[in-house]
Protein backbone atom coordinates (compact mmCIF):
# COMPACT_ATOMS: atom_id res chain seq x y z
CA UNK A 1 0.00 0.00 0.00
CA UNK A 2 1.21 3.70 -0.70
CA UNK A 3 1.87 5.23 2.40
CA UNK A 4 2.51 9.22 0.69
CA UNK A 5 -0.92 9.94 1.01
CA UNK A 6 -0.81 9.82 4.84
CA UNK A 7 2.66 12.33 4.86
CA UNK A 8 1.61 15.33 6.41
CA UNK A 9 2.60 17.75 3.20
CA UNK A 10 0.10 15.12 1.14
CA UNK A 11 -2.70 15.77 3.51
CA UNK A 12 -2.34 19.55 3.37
CA UNK A 13 -2.82 19.19 -0.67
CA UNK A 14 -5.10 16.67 -1.26
CA UNK A 15 -7.76 17.10 1.91
CA UNK A 16 -9.09 20.56 1.22
CA UNK A 17 -8.88 19.52 -2.44
CA UNK A 18 -10.74 16.45 -2.12
CA UNK A 19 -13.65 18.09 -0.06
CA UNK A 20 -13.38 20.82 -2.91
CA UNK A 21 -14.66 18.48 -5.15
CA UNK A 22 -17.11 16.50 -2.77
CA UNK A 23 -18.72 19.96 -2.28
CA UNK A 24 -18.84 20.84 -6.18
CA UNK A 25 -20.45 17.77 -7.11
CA UNK A 26 -22.70 17.69 -4.26
CA UNK A 27 -23.63 21.62 -5.18
CA UNK A 28 -24.19 20.33 -8.80
CA UNK A 29 -25.75 17.65 -7.97
CA UNK A 30 -28.57 19.36 -6.03
CA UNK A 31 -28.81 22.09 -8.32
CA UNK A 32 -28.70 20.78 -12.27
CA UNK A 33 -31.81 19.14 -13.66
CA UNK A 34 -34.23 20.93 -13.13
CA UNK A 35 -33.89 25.08 -13.67
CA UNK A 36 -34.60 27.25 -10.80
CA UNK A 37 -33.18 30.42 -10.10
CA UNK A 38 -33.36 30.45 -6.61
CA UNK A 39 -30.59 27.44 -6.66
CA UNK A 40 -28.32 28.25 -9.59
CA UNK A 41 -25.58 25.02 -10.52
CA UNK A 42 -21.83 25.94 -10.29
CA UNK A 43 -22.26 25.77 -14.51
CA UNK A 44 -24.89 29.16 -14.00
CA UNK A 45 -22.65 30.85 -11.68
CA UNK A 46 -19.17 29.79 -14.35
CA UNK A 47 -21.54 31.31 -17.14
CA UNK A 48 -22.29 34.87 -14.88
CA UNK A 49 -18.16 35.10 -14.30
CA UNK A 50 -17.83 34.96 -18.07
CA UNK A 51 -20.22 37.56 -18.83
CA UNK A 52 -19.37 39.66 -15.93
CA UNK A 53 -15.64 39.59 -16.82
CA UNK A 54 -16.49 41.24 -20.11
CA UNK A 55 -18.57 43.62 -18.80
CA UNK A 56 -15.64 44.68 -16.68
CA UNK A 57 -18.33 45.41 -13.86
CA UNK A 58 -17.30 43.02 -11.83
CA UNK A 59 -13.50 44.25 -11.33
CA UNK A 60 -14.73 47.24 -10.82
CA UNK A 61 -16.64 46.14 -8.04
CA UNK A 62 -14.12 44.38 -6.54
CA UNK A 63 -11.32 47.16 -6.79
CA UNK A 64 -13.81 50.03 -5.51
CA UNK A 65 -13.71 47.19 -2.24
CA UNK A 66 -10.71 46.81 -2.10
CA UNK A 67 -9.42 49.99 -2.23
CA UNK A 68 -12.14 50.65 0.49
CA UNK A 69 -10.90 48.36 2.91
CA UNK A 70 -7.30 48.80 2.11
CA UNK A 71 -7.87 52.70 3.25
CA UNK A 72 -10.36 52.04 6.24
CA UNK A 73 -8.54 49.13 7.90
CA UNK A 74 -5.36 50.88 6.95
CA UNK A 75 -6.23 53.56 8.70
CA UNK A 76 -7.75 52.01 11.74
CA UNK A 77 -5.03 49.80 12.34
CA UNK A 78 -2.32 52.10 12.07
CA UNK A 79 -4.73 54.55 14.70
CA UNK A 80 -5.35 51.11 16.50
CA UNK A 81 -1.53 50.73 17.33
CA UNK A 82 -1.00 54.68 18.30
CA UNK A 83 -3.84 54.28 20.57
CA UNK A 84 -2.68 51.04 22.32
CA UNK A 85 0.93 52.54 22.72
CA UNK A 86 -0.39 55.75 24.14
CA UNK A 87 -2.56 53.49 26.45
CA UNK A 88 0.40 51.90 27.19
CA UNK A 89 2.73 54.32 27.76
CA UNK A 90 0.55 57.11 29.82
CA UNK A 91 -1.39 56.29 32.79
CA UNK A 92 -3.36 59.24 32.29
CA UNK A 93 -4.74 58.66 29.01
CA UNK A 94 -5.31 54.86 29.68
CA UNK A 95 -7.25 56.19 32.42
CA UNK A 96 -8.91 59.24 30.86
CA UNK A 97 -9.97 57.37 27.16
CA UNK A 98 -9.51 53.57 27.94
CA UNK A 99 -13.56 53.47 28.86
CA UNK A 100 -14.69 55.59 26.00
CA UNK A 101 -12.58 52.97 23.93
CA UNK A 102 -14.79 50.00 25.88
CA UNK A 103 -17.87 51.75 25.38
CA UNK A 104 -17.26 52.30 21.48
CA UNK A 105 -15.87 48.51 20.50
CA UNK A 106 -19.57 47.15 22.05
CA UNK A 107 -21.27 49.69 19.67
CA UNK A 108 -22.21 47.78 16.47
CA UNK A 109 -20.34 49.19 13.56
CA UNK A 110 -23.82 48.59 12.02
CA UNK A 111 -25.56 50.80 14.53
CA UNK A 112 -23.69 53.82 12.80
CA UNK A 113 -24.54 53.24 9.24
CA UNK A 114 -27.34 55.73 9.67
CA UNK A 115 -24.76 58.36 10.88
CA UNK A 116 -22.52 57.27 8.42
CA UNK A 117 -25.23 58.67 5.72
CA UNK A 118 -25.92 61.50 7.21
CA UNK A 119 -22.30 62.82 7.90
CA UNK A 120 -20.57 61.33 4.58
CA UNK A 121 -24.12 60.79 1.95
CA UNK A 122 -23.72 57.18 0.14
CA UNK A 123 -20.39 56.18 -1.69
CA UNK A 124 -16.89 55.58 -0.36
CA UNK A 125 -16.94 57.69 2.44
CA UNK A 126 -19.42 56.33 4.82
CA UNK A 127 -17.81 52.53 4.22
CA UNK A 128 -14.49 53.62 4.86
CA UNK A 129 -15.77 55.29 7.70
CA UNK A 130 -17.56 51.89 9.27
CA UNK A 131 -14.63 49.98 8.24
CA UNK A 132 -12.67 52.35 10.21
CA UNK A 133 -15.12 52.38 13.87
CA UNK A 134 -15.10 48.49 13.14
CA UNK A 135 -11.50 47.82 13.48
CA UNK A 136 -9.93 50.84 15.42
CA UNK A 137 -11.32 50.01 18.79
CA UNK A 138 -10.56 46.50 19.16
CA UNK A 139 -7.04 47.04 17.59
CA UNK A 140 -6.33 49.44 20.14
CA UNK A 141 -7.65 46.48 22.78
CA UNK A 142 -5.13 44.34 21.06
CA UNK A 143 -2.19 46.13 20.92
CA UNK A 144 -2.47 47.11 23.99
CA UNK A 145 -2.81 43.43 25.68
CA UNK A 146 0.25 42.68 22.93
CA UNK A 147 2.28 45.24 24.92
CA UNK A 148 1.46 44.25 28.11
CA UNK A 149 2.34 40.48 27.08
CA UNK A 150 5.81 41.31 25.72
CA UNK A 151 8.93 40.01 27.14
CA UNK A 152 9.25 42.25 29.63
CA UNK A 153 13.34 42.15 29.30
CA UNK A 154 13.01 43.42 25.93
CA UNK A 155 12.29 47.19 26.86
CA UNK A 156 14.93 46.82 29.61
CA UNK A 157 17.49 45.83 26.56
CA UNK A 158 16.42 48.83 24.96
CA UNK A 159 17.43 50.68 28.12
CA UNK A 160 20.61 49.50 28.90
CA UNK A 161 21.76 49.78 25.15
CA UNK A 162 20.50 53.58 25.92
CA UNK A 163 18.50 53.85 22.39
CA UNK A 164 16.30 56.88 22.00
CA UNK A 165 12.58 56.62 22.42
CA UNK A 166 12.14 56.30 18.75
CA UNK A 167 14.74 53.70 18.26
CA UNK A 168 13.48 51.66 20.87
CA UNK A 169 9.84 51.91 19.35
CA UNK A 170 11.51 50.82 16.23
CA UNK A 171 14.27 48.88 16.77
CA UNK A 172 12.55 46.62 19.79
CA UNK A 173 8.70 47.45 20.80
CA UNK A 174 7.17 47.45 17.56
CA UNK A 175 9.32 44.18 16.65
CA UNK A 176 8.01 42.42 19.85
CA UNK A 177 4.63 42.50 19.73
CA UNK A 178 4.67 42.11 15.94
CA UNK A 179 3.63 39.04 16.05
CA UNK A 180 0.71 39.14 18.15
CA UNK A 181 -0.15 42.53 16.20
CA UNK A 182 -0.50 40.22 13.10
CA UNK A 183 -3.03 37.70 14.82
CA UNK A 184 -4.92 40.73 15.64
CA UNK A 185 -4.54 42.31 11.99
CA UNK A 186 -6.29 38.91 10.18
CA UNK A 187 -9.23 38.67 12.70
CA UNK A 188 -9.79 42.44 12.09
CA UNK A 189 -9.55 41.92 8.23
CA UNK A 190 -12.37 39.44 8.53
CA UNK A 191 -14.23 41.79 11.12
CA UNK A 192 -13.71 44.54 8.06
CA UNK A 193 -14.90 42.58 5.72
CA UNK A 194 -18.26 41.26 7.01
CA UNK A 195 -18.64 45.23 7.85
CA UNK A 196 -18.03 46.49 4.37
CA UNK A 197 -20.12 44.02 2.88
CA UNK A 198 -23.29 45.28 5.10
CA UNK A 199 -22.46 48.80 4.14
CA UNK A 200 -21.96 48.45 0.48
CA UNK A 201 -25.49 46.88 0.47
CA UNK A 202 -26.59 50.10 2.50
CA UNK A 203 -24.85 52.96 1.88
CA UNK A 204 -22.58 52.10 -1.58
CA UNK A 205 -22.73 53.07 -5.24
CA UNK A 206 -20.22 50.36 -6.16
CA UNK A 207 -18.37 47.43 -4.63
CA UNK A 208 -19.18 43.80 -3.75
CA UNK A 209 -21.64 44.73 -0.99
CA UNK A 210 -23.43 46.59 -3.28
CA UNK A 211 -22.81 44.22 -6.06
CA UNK A 212 -24.92 41.55 -4.05
CA UNK A 213 -27.83 43.71 -3.35
CA UNK A 214 -28.23 45.18 -6.73
CA UNK A 215 -28.13 41.47 -8.53
CA UNK A 216 -30.72 40.09 -5.65
CA UNK A 217 -32.97 43.47 -6.44
CA UNK A 218 -32.84 41.91 -9.88
CA UNK A 219 -33.33 38.18 -8.97
CA UNK A 220 -29.70 37.05 -10.31
CA UNK A 221 -29.21 34.47 -7.19
CA UNK A 222 -26.49 33.50 -9.87
CA UNK A 223 -24.52 36.66 -9.38
CA UNK A 224 -25.17 36.75 -5.99
CA UNK A 225 -23.34 33.64 -5.22
CA UNK A 226 -20.93 34.84 -7.66
CA UNK A 227 -19.62 37.81 -5.25
CA UNK A 228 -20.17 36.12 -2.52
CA UNK A 229 -17.55 33.67 -3.87
CA UNK A 230 -14.93 37.02 -4.60
CA UNK A 231 -15.56 37.87 -1.42
CA UNK A 232 -14.85 34.68 0.44
CA UNK A 233 -11.87 34.16 -2.58
CA UNK A 234 -10.19 37.72 -1.61
CA UNK A 235 -10.77 37.32 1.66
CA UNK A 236 -9.15 33.89 1.90
CA UNK A 237 -5.85 35.10 -0.34
CA UNK A 238 -5.67 38.22 2.20
CA UNK A 239 -5.49 35.84 4.91
CA UNK A 240 -2.76 33.61 3.74
CA UNK A 241 -0.61 36.51 3.08
CA UNK A 242 -0.93 37.47 6.64
CA UNK A 243 -0.18 33.57 7.59
CA UNK A 244 2.75 33.48 5.07
CA UNK A 245 4.29 36.66 6.76
CA UNK A 246 3.32 35.23 10.60
CA UNK A 247 5.16 31.95 9.43
CA UNK A 248 8.32 33.79 8.54
CA UNK A 249 10.99 32.31 10.99
CA UNK A 250 11.91 35.90 11.91
CA UNK A 251 8.13 35.90 13.23
CA UNK A 252 8.25 32.39 14.15
CA UNK A 253 9.30 32.94 17.81
CA UNK A 254 6.23 33.87 19.75
CA UNK A 255 4.64 29.88 18.60
CA UNK A 256 8.24 28.05 18.93
CA UNK B 1 35.06 60.99 44.76
CA UNK B 2 35.74 58.02 43.01
CA UNK B 3 39.26 55.93 43.41
CA UNK B 4 40.88 56.11 40.15
CA UNK B 5 40.79 52.61 39.78
CA UNK B 6 38.08 51.65 40.54
CA UNK B 7 35.54 50.42 37.50
CA UNK B 8 32.62 50.82 39.92
CA UNK B 9 31.83 52.60 43.55
CA UNK B 10 28.84 52.37 45.49
CA UNK B 11 28.46 55.29 48.35
CA UNK B 12 26.62 55.34 51.27
CA UNK B 13 24.04 53.58 49.34
CA UNK B 14 20.53 53.27 51.16
CA UNK B 15 17.39 51.37 49.12
CA UNK B 16 14.09 50.29 50.33
CA UNK B 17 11.19 49.35 47.63
CA UNK B 18 7.75 51.18 48.22
CA UNK B 19 5.69 50.37 51.36
CA UNK B 20 8.32 47.40 52.45
CA UNK B 21 11.23 47.49 54.94
CA UNK B 22 14.80 49.01 53.80
CA UNK B 23 16.69 46.66 51.84
CA UNK B 24 19.54 48.81 52.26
CA UNK B 25 19.29 50.63 55.26
CA UNK B 26 20.47 54.21 56.00
CA UNK B 27 22.54 52.96 59.21
CA UNK B 28 23.82 49.74 57.37
CA UNK B 29 23.80 51.71 54.07
CA UNK B 30 26.16 49.89 51.21
CA UNK B 31 29.82 50.95 50.79
CA UNK B 32 31.70 49.10 48.01
CA UNK B 33 34.27 49.49 45.60
CA UNK B 34 35.34 47.37 42.28
CA UNK B 35 38.49 47.87 40.91
CA UNK B 36 39.18 47.58 37.35
CA UNK B 37 38.78 44.02 35.72
CA UNK B 38 38.09 42.54 38.63
CA UNK B 39 35.68 39.54 39.20
CA UNK B 40 33.36 40.37 42.31
CA UNK B 41 30.58 37.33 43.26
CA UNK B 42 27.47 37.95 45.41
CA UNK B 43 26.05 35.06 47.35
CA UNK B 44 23.79 34.69 49.24
CA UNK B 45 19.90 33.24 50.30
CA UNK B 46 17.07 33.77 48.32
CA UNK B 47 15.06 37.24 48.67
CA UNK B 48 18.57 39.23 50.20
CA UNK B 49 18.87 41.81 47.98
CA UNK B 50 21.72 40.40 45.14
CA UNK B 51 19.77 41.11 42.30
CA UNK B 52 18.61 44.71 43.61
CA UNK B 53 22.01 45.55 44.63
CA UNK B 54 22.93 44.81 40.71
CA UNK B 55 19.72 46.48 39.41
CA UNK B 56 20.95 49.57 41.55
CA UNK B 57 24.32 49.53 40.26
CA UNK B 58 23.14 48.88 36.44
CA UNK B 59 21.06 52.33 37.14
CA UNK B 60 17.44 50.43 36.48
CA UNK B 61 16.68 51.60 40.27
CA UNK B 62 17.60 54.45 42.54
CA UNK B 63 18.27 54.66 45.48
CA UNK B 64 17.22 56.62 48.26
CA UNK B 65 20.52 57.76 49.33
CA UNK B 66 24.06 57.66 48.13
CA UNK B 67 25.30 57.54 44.97
CA UNK B 68 26.68 54.99 42.02
CA UNK B 69 29.89 55.50 40.26
CA UNK B 70 30.70 53.55 36.94
CA UNK B 71 33.96 54.20 34.92
CA UNK B 72 32.77 53.15 31.78
CA UNK B 73 29.68 51.58 29.65
CA UNK B 74 28.09 48.59 31.87
CA UNK B 75 25.77 45.95 30.51
CA UNK B 76 23.33 43.45 31.91
CA UNK B 77 23.26 39.84 31.04
CA UNK B 78 20.37 38.57 32.56
CA UNK B 79 19.15 34.91 33.64
CA UNK B 80 16.88 34.82 30.76
CA UNK B 81 18.86 35.99 27.33
CA UNK B 82 17.98 38.86 25.99
CA UNK B 83 18.96 38.23 22.69
CA UNK B 84 16.03 40.11 19.86
CA UNK B 85 14.38 36.75 19.44
CA UNK B 86 13.25 38.07 15.62
CA UNK B 87 17.37 39.06 15.01
CA UNK B 88 19.40 35.92 13.95
CA UNK B 89 23.09 35.96 15.82
CA UNK B 90 24.27 37.86 13.20
CA UNK B 91 21.37 40.59 13.19
CA UNK B 92 22.20 40.74 17.56
CA UNK B 93 25.73 41.78 16.88
CA UNK B 94 24.76 44.15 14.56
CA UNK B 95 22.72 45.83 16.78
CA UNK B 96 25.50 46.39 19.29
CA UNK B 97 27.58 47.62 16.67
CA UNK B 98 24.45 50.05 15.71
CA UNK B 99 24.01 51.14 19.48
CA UNK B 100 27.37 50.61 20.55
CA UNK B 101 27.89 52.51 24.21
CA UNK B 102 31.25 53.84 23.24
CA UNK B 103 32.12 56.92 20.72
CA UNK B 104 31.83 54.56 16.97
CA UNK B 105 35.72 53.55 16.05
CA UNK B 106 36.26 53.13 12.20
CA UNK B 107 34.64 50.37 10.31
CA UNK B 108 37.19 48.34 10.34
CA UNK B 109 38.56 48.53 13.79
CA UNK B 110 34.65 47.67 14.67
CA UNK B 111 34.67 44.48 12.27
CA UNK B 112 37.77 43.04 13.67
CA UNK B 113 36.54 43.58 16.53
CA UNK B 114 33.21 41.58 15.46
CA UNK B 115 35.19 38.89 14.11
CA UNK B 116 37.35 38.21 17.01
CA UNK B 117 34.79 37.67 19.24
CA UNK B 118 33.17 35.64 16.85
CA UNK B 119 36.23 33.60 17.18
CA UNK B 120 36.93 33.56 20.66
CA UNK B 121 33.11 32.47 21.82
CA UNK B 122 33.11 29.62 18.74
CA UNK B 123 30.03 31.14 16.81
CA UNK B 124 30.92 31.20 13.08
CA UNK B 125 28.75 27.85 12.65
CA UNK B 126 25.63 29.56 14.26
CA UNK B 127 25.54 33.11 12.38
CA UNK B 128 22.21 32.76 10.32
CA UNK B 129 20.45 30.69 13.26
CA UNK B 130 17.58 32.68 15.79
CA UNK B 131 17.91 32.76 19.35
CA UNK B 132 15.22 29.95 19.49
CA UNK B 133 16.88 27.49 17.42
CA UNK B 134 20.27 27.91 20.10
CA UNK B 135 21.06 25.91 23.09
CA UNK B 136 20.72 27.71 26.34
CA UNK B 137 24.42 27.67 26.68
CA UNK B 138 25.38 29.47 22.66
CA UNK B 139 22.44 31.93 23.80
CA UNK B 140 24.20 32.89 26.85
CA UNK B 141 27.69 33.13 24.85
CA UNK B 142 25.99 35.29 21.76
CA UNK B 143 24.72 37.39 24.69
CA UNK B 144 27.93 37.96 26.57
CA UNK B 145 29.44 38.72 22.82
CA UNK B 146 27.16 40.97 21.86
CA UNK B 147 27.84 43.25 25.69
CA UNK B 148 31.23 43.22 24.73
CA UNK B 149 30.96 43.68 21.01
CA UNK B 150 28.73 46.92 22.47
CA UNK B 151 31.90 48.13 24.61
CA UNK B 152 30.18 47.35 27.80
CA UNK B 153 33.36 47.72 29.97
CA UNK B 154 31.40 46.55 33.11
CA UNK B 155 29.23 43.27 33.08
CA UNK B 156 26.94 42.76 35.73
CA UNK B 157 25.46 38.91 35.51
CA UNK B 158 22.51 37.99 37.36
CA UNK B 159 22.51 34.63 37.70
CA UNK B 160 23.42 34.23 34.07
CA UNK B 161 23.78 30.20 33.86
CA UNK B 162 21.51 29.02 36.43
CA UNK B 163 18.96 28.22 33.73
CA UNK B 164 21.38 25.86 31.92
CA UNK B 165 21.80 22.14 32.69
CA UNK B 166 24.49 21.33 35.18
CA UNK B 167 27.44 19.63 32.34
CA UNK B 168 26.42 23.10 29.71
CA UNK B 169 26.77 25.52 32.75
CA UNK B 170 30.43 24.36 34.00
CA UNK B 171 31.37 24.52 30.21
CA UNK B 172 29.73 27.84 29.40
CA UNK B 173 31.21 28.89 32.43
CA UNK B 174 34.87 28.01 31.89
CA UNK B 175 34.32 29.51 28.45
CA UNK B 176 32.79 32.76 29.22
CA UNK B 177 35.24 33.50 32.46
CA UNK B 178 38.24 32.35 30.35
CA UNK B 179 37.35 35.41 27.65
CA UNK B 180 36.52 37.81 30.29
CA UNK B 181 39.32 37.24 32.47
CA UNK B 182 41.75 37.90 28.88
CA UNK B 183 39.94 40.99 28.28
CA UNK B 184 40.28 42.55 31.84
CA UNK B 185 36.54 43.24 31.64
CA UNK B 186 35.24 43.64 35.15
CA UNK B 187 32.33 41.28 36.04
CA UNK B 188 30.23 41.63 39.07
CA UNK B 189 28.47 38.37 39.28
CA UNK B 190 25.04 37.45 41.47
CA UNK B 191 25.06 34.02 42.09
CA UNK B 192 23.59 31.18 44.50
CA UNK B 193 26.03 28.56 43.65
CA UNK B 194 28.89 28.75 45.58
CA UNK B 195 31.23 26.01 43.33
CA UNK B 196 30.29 28.97 40.55
CA UNK B 197 31.61 31.87 42.76
CA UNK B 198 34.82 29.53 43.65
CA UNK B 199 35.63 28.86 40.57
CA UNK B 200 35.01 32.89 38.70
CA UNK B 201 35.77 35.27 41.34
CA UNK B 202 38.23 37.49 42.35
CA UNK B 203 36.58 38.18 45.66
CA UNK B 204 33.16 36.61 46.77
CA UNK B 205 30.71 38.77 49.20
CA UNK B 206 28.93 36.74 51.50
CA UNK B 207 25.32 38.67 51.93
CA UNK B 208 22.95 38.68 54.43
CA UNK B 209 19.34 40.05 54.62
CA UNK B 210 17.21 42.01 56.74
CA UNK B 211 18.94 44.73 56.01
CA UNK B 212 21.09 43.22 53.27
CA UNK B 213 25.00 44.02 54.33
CA UNK B 214 28.01 41.87 53.42
CA UNK B 215 28.70 39.24 56.13
CA UNK B 216 32.29 38.60 54.84
CA UNK B 217 34.79 38.98 52.18
CA UNK B 218 36.44 35.98 50.71
CA UNK B 219 39.41 36.97 48.60
CA UNK B 220 40.11 33.69 46.26
CA UNK B 221 43.84 33.36 44.39
CA UNK B 222 44.91 31.80 41.18
CA UNK B 223 44.30 32.13 38.11
CA UNK B 224 40.35 32.25 36.78
CA UNK B 225 38.68 30.26 35.98
CA UNK B 226 39.93 27.63 38.28
CA UNK B 227 40.40 24.39 38.44
CA UNK B 228 37.96 22.60 40.28
CA UNK B 229 40.33 20.00 41.35
CA UNK B 230 43.14 21.69 42.47
CA UNK B 231 43.80 22.16 46.27
CA UNK B 232 43.23 26.03 46.62
CA UNK B 233 39.65 25.48 44.41
CA UNK B 234 38.88 22.83 47.71
CA UNK B 235 40.02 25.29 50.20
CA UNK B 236 38.60 28.54 48.61
CA UNK B 237 35.20 26.25 48.75
CA UNK B 238 34.88 24.91 52.08
CA UNK B 239 35.81 28.39 53.54
CA UNK B 240 32.81 30.10 50.84
CA UNK B 241 30.35 26.91 52.45
CA UNK B 242 31.21 28.22 55.53
CA UNK B 243 30.41 32.01 55.43
CA UNK B 244 27.37 31.04 53.51
CA UNK B 245 25.65 28.25 55.74
CA UNK B 246 26.22 31.38 58.64
CA UNK B 247 24.68 34.14 56.43
CA UNK B 248 21.84 31.40 56.01
CA UNK B 249 21.77 30.71 59.75
CA UNK B 250 21.00 34.33 60.09
CA UNK B 251 18.44 34.34 57.76
CA UNK B 252 16.56 31.92 59.52
CA UNK B 253 16.84 33.45 62.97
CA UNK B 254 15.72 36.72 61.87
CA UNK B 255 12.26 35.10 59.95
CA UNK B 256 11.21 33.48 63.45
Amino acid sequence: MDTNFFRPSMKLVVLPVLSFLIFSLAWWGLTTGESNSAWPSPTDVGRALLSEWQSERLWADWWASMSRIMIGAGFAIIAGIGLGLLFWSSLICRLALRPWVDFLRFVSPISWIPLAIMWFGIGDLPVIFLIFVSVVFPMTISTLAALENMPQLLPRVAQDFRLSRSSTLLEVILPAVWPDLLTAIRVMLGMAWVVMVAAEMIAGKQGLGFGIHDARNGMRIDLVILYMLLIGVTGWCMDRGLRWVQGRPRWRWKNG
Amino acid sequence: MANSMAALELRDLSFAYPRREALLAANASMNLTIPCGEILALVGPSAVGKSTLLHLMAGHLRPQAGQVWRSGPTLVIYQKDALLPWLNVEENLQFAMTYALTPHSPGEVRQSARNALVESFQLSPYMSLFPRELSGGLRQRVEVARALLAGAEILLMDEPFSALDALTRVRVRQETFQILRRRRTTVVLVTHDLLEAAQVADRVLVLEPNPCRVRAEVRLEGEIPRSMTGMEFQRSFQELNRFALDSVDVRLESTR
